[in-house]
């Protein structure tokens, strides 16, 4: 997994991407911490944080490649 | 020489998860009389005394060893059908009818209890802890105000198999196809403190077969959506919506079991409908019922699968397969003293499968299955 830093506030989580569709989230911290958190309900990702992974992706700092199985 | 894989089949844990259990439903519980529950590795007693609780004991009498459950209901109290010594809710011995005094430690294990929604649950936890506040199981919108049918309700002995067997379904997406003839479209999990929850869409193996399909992920027609939570280690709420057409039937779906010992477990399930406008309440109740059948056939399979599979802490798993791994991580949280719960057992964790391969593979096959059985038939 990688480290993705979400661009609005900063929480830091480590994601995994073997496809385009495919993503692996795995918090840190408590998740209390994403200031969106409360307003979504438990199973949506954050848009804010999906946002920063999409261009993390696109900007080359997370590789899409099949995981280690 | 080539390696081979070896299946790690390990040992079933010898202690039971920390966490609230559903025992059965008010209605069959609450009748006078009191009731037997194997689980937890001993058996419990259940009764509801004359004031309307219901109260749940160790069946087995600390005088000589009766069974409780075999006894009656005196009062608020439980009489042991071999002295006669009477137990009340709170676990204290309140009367021996033929002595002078009740001796002051006469006191048995008492399980903290919960009715949520006509049914009965029990706390189980190894460190002898009450349950959290915030460890409770949810209420169902409108079902105190009658806007669903009453439950259906099954139980499936479960023999030679640990209960993990049925958690590890929460990530299983492709044993949806292979087991419960759907097929699934979109699959995430999340994981996040004692809760964990699967995100379904799909629609049926017959429907697909039609070649209603839009585009990945997408069918005309028929479909199902379900979302899946666990809260806690046995106790699974799925909120369901199946579409016909322009018609959506919303329906609540439990899964839950109790352990009876660790290689045995009690799965039970039943069902609610949201009731549907226009229809009387046979016809709603009959909707329940037919949709439970179908489910109850499903489990049926799982169980077939459990009874002949092996325990295996090592599986071999590739990438359209959900978080295994990660899904036992989380479920280990109660399986350990609460001291001793891991931060990555109960952060947030997200994972969503992509099922474009599965899919696209699975429309074909289903196509040609049917065209196979087209040209049999003709």
């Amino acid at each position: 997994m990688q480290p993705v830093d979400c661009a609005r506030c900063g929480t830091r989580v480590q994601v995994s991407k073997n496809s385009a569709v495919q993503t692996s989230i795995q918090w840190e911290f408590d998740s209390s911490s994403c200031p969106l958190r409360a307003e979504l309900a438990l199973g949506d990702t954050c848009p804010a944080l999906s946002d920063s992974i999409r261009d993390a992706v696109l900007g080359g700092q997370l590789e899409v490649a099949s995981s280690d199985l | 020489m080539t390696e081979v894989r070896t299946i790690e089949a390990g040992a079933p844990p010898e202690r039971f998860a920390r966490g609230w259990h559903c025992v059965g439903l008010v209605r069959d519980l609450a009748d006078g009389k009191p009731h037997s529950v194997e689980a937890f590795g001993t058996k419990l007693v259940v009764w509801q005394g004359e004031s309307g609780s219901l109260n749940v004991l160790d069946a087995y009498c600390r005088h000589m060893g009766g069974d409780l459950s075999q006894g009656t209901v005196q009062g608020e109290n439980v009489a042991c059908p071999f002295h006669s010594w009477r137990w009340g809710g709170d676990g204290k011995c309140q009367q021996i009818p033929y002595a002078r005094r009740v001796p002051p430690r006469a006191r048995t294990r008492g399980w903290p209890t919960l009715v949520r929604d006509g049914q009965l649950f029990v706390w189980n936890d190894p460190e002898g802890n009450p349950p959290p506040e915030d460890v409770t199981i949810p209420e169902i919108p409108g079902y105190a105000d009658g806007e669903w049918t009453e439950w259906t309700w099954n139980n499936v002995l479960v023999e030679g198999s640990h209960c993990r067997e049925i958690i590890d379904n929460m990530v299983d997406m492709a044993h949806f196809y292979y087991i419960h003839k759907g097929l699934p479209t979109y699959f995430k999990n999340v994981f996040e403190g004692h809760v964990c929850t699967q995100y379904y869409a799909g629609t049926s193996q017959e429907h697909a077969a039609t070649g209603a399909l839009i585009e990945i992920g997408q069918y005309e027609g028929q479909s199902t959506k379900s979302d899946a939570t666990y809260w806690g280690p046995s106790y699974l709420v799925d909120k369901l919506w199946d579409t016909y057409g322009d018609m959506t039937i919303e329906s609540v779906l439990i899964t839950c079991h109790y352990p009876i010992t660790s290689n045995s477990f009690m799965l039970q399930y039943g069902m609610v409908v949201k009731k549907i406008a226009g229809l009387d309440d046979e016809t709603n109740a009959k909707i329940a019922k037919k949709m439970t059948r179908l489910i109850g056939e499903g489990f049926l399979e799982d169980v077939k699968i459990w009874r002949n599979k092996t325990r295996i802490d090592n599986p071999l798993l590739c990438e359209e397969d959900g978080p295994v791994y990660q899904l036992r991580r989380w479920y280990e949280q109660f399986y350990v003293d609460v001291a001793d719960i891991q931060p990555e057992m109960v952060q947030r964790f997200e994972f969503e499968i992509d099922t474009t391969k599965a899919v696209d593979f699975w429309q074909q096959e289903l196509v040609e299955q049917a065209a196979a059985k087209v040209g049999a038939e003709a």
